[in-house]
């Protein structure tokens, strides 16, 4: 999935806090008295429900009696201090480092205040993902961008309430801070697929064109990924039948997991295995949104044999057909 | 979800959760080991991340222990129910 262009959020910024390029967020000097600096992009109402997202984190400097904030999903742009005051809807990781000189990473929902924290030390590279699944926030905190080496899960309980804005840097606003912080959020990526284009209105993106092995290891079932977020299961509805010829595949059946929602749709797929035909998924998604898919080109590199187990090529091409919803959302 | 096997002498919700704490650790440590393997090229990216989906399951069981007993905990006003005693002054 591509990072966000940092460059294309909105910056508010009357102290000259914030540089900003198109994957990283540099805040250098900002007191957590700071009252309006923030980096956000307004994504529409509703846009955020389950998310899994990545950034990087970097602090040069955490003065005692500082904090700051970075990643952020919201439902209102204002301070940290202030969201979270009111009890705003949103989920937060700042930087804090106490009177005593404690340094840390923290994450906190603004609505119940629930919260937890890892010590971190500064000029060190964090590589983060905060997800969220339904009433479950996590923060995974690692010392390499390959996710290898975890330092620490953080976790909290939160609300479902769907959420509109992702903020960059989002300043802290409380008057009893007296120090001041300096760092970065570089490389966020959302993992979410590109919107499809609202015209032609009739197909859509291409959500998968790519070629993958599988394993079969039940018969009639096939087990594939598409790409990181998104899981496919295609099997024949028949345990009698077997994938030996196109034309023994009278039903399929698909799953697609997109940000934890599940869609499942079911169509005939007569002469799919040959290629030779298309068809469309029609199924609900987890919103009881109709959503449309058109399938087509599933083909294998070779045809299994009857009951055979084994690892397979299969090429799918998926594309949605009604702009029901962004693909973010599905 | 896997279910947490817990030890028969821990039975409250400060012990479960220090159990879980530590749980959580020795399967940080755990998936640390499989990652080094990993980057040097011990087990292959499919093994990778086939423990990496046996690692979520664990990692989201342990998690959603660790809310509700810290919770408990936090609501317990028979471990603490009493601020001014909390601090020296």
């Amino acid at each position: 999935m591509a990072t966000e262009d940092l460059t294309t959020y909105t910056e508010v910024d009357p102290d000259n806090r914030v540089v900003v390029t198109t994957t990283r967020c540099t805040t250098t000097n900002e007191p957590g008295t700071e009252t309006a600096t923030w980096v956000y992009k307004d994504k529409d109402a509703g846009h955020f429900g389950d998310f899994e997202h990545k950034f990087d984190l970097y602090m040069t400097s955490m003065q005692n009696g500082s904090c700051m904030a970075h990643h952020t999903v919201s439902n209102i742009v204002e301070s940290w201090t202030d969201a979270y005051g009111a009890n705003h809807q949103g989920l937060s990781t700042r930087t804090n480092c106490g009177s005593g000189g404690d340094k840390i990473i923290a994450i906190r929902d603004f609505n119940s205040h629930n919260s937890d924290a890892f010590t971190n030390l500064i000029d060190t590279n964090y590589y983060c993902t905060a997800e969220r699944n339904s009433t479950t926030y996590t923060l995974k905190i690692y010392s390499d961008s390959g996710r290898t080496t975890l330092l620490d899960t953080l976790s909290l309980t939160c609300t479902t309430t769907t959420l509109r804005y992702i903020f960059a840097h989002l300043c802290y606003d409380q008057a009893a801070t007296y120090g001041t912080q300096s760092g970065y959020l570089e490389n966020l990526d959302l993992q979410e697929i590109p919107a499809a284009p609202t015209s032609p209105a009739l197909i859509g993106c291409t959500l998968t064109t790519d070629t993958y092995d599988v394993d079969i290891n039940i018969v009639n079932r096939v087990d594939f990924s598409v790409s990181k977020n998104v899981v496919n299961y295609v099997f024949a509805d028949d345990t009698d039948e077997q994938l030996d010829e196109g034309k023994n595949i009278d039903q399929i059946t698909l799953h697609c997991t997109q940000n934890s929602n599940h869609i499942e749709s079911t169509t005939s797929l007569n002469n799919m295995m040959d290629n030779q035909e298309t068809a469309i998924l029609s199924g609900l998604d987890d919103n009881n949104l109709n959503t449309d898919y058109l399938i087509k080109n599933l083909s294998y590199n070779q045809k299994p044999a009857e009951s055979a187990a084994g690892i397979y090529n299969i090429s799918i091409t998926l594309e949605r057909i009604h702009d029901v919803l962004p693909y973010s959302e599905m | 979800m896997i279910k947490i096997k817990y030890p028969q002498n821990i039975t409250n919700s400060g012990n479960k959760t220090a159990f879980l704490y530590r749980t959580q650790e020795l399967l940080r440590l755990e998936h640390n080991k499989h990652g080094k393997d990993f980057r040097e090229g011990k087990i292959t990216e499919k093994k990778w991340e086939d423990y990496l989906k046996i690692f979520d399951k664990k990692s989201d069981s342990l998690i959603s222990d660790i809310l509700k007993y810290r919770n408990m905990l936090k609501n317990d006003k028979t471990i603490n129910d009493d601020l001014s005693n909390s601090f020296e002054e």
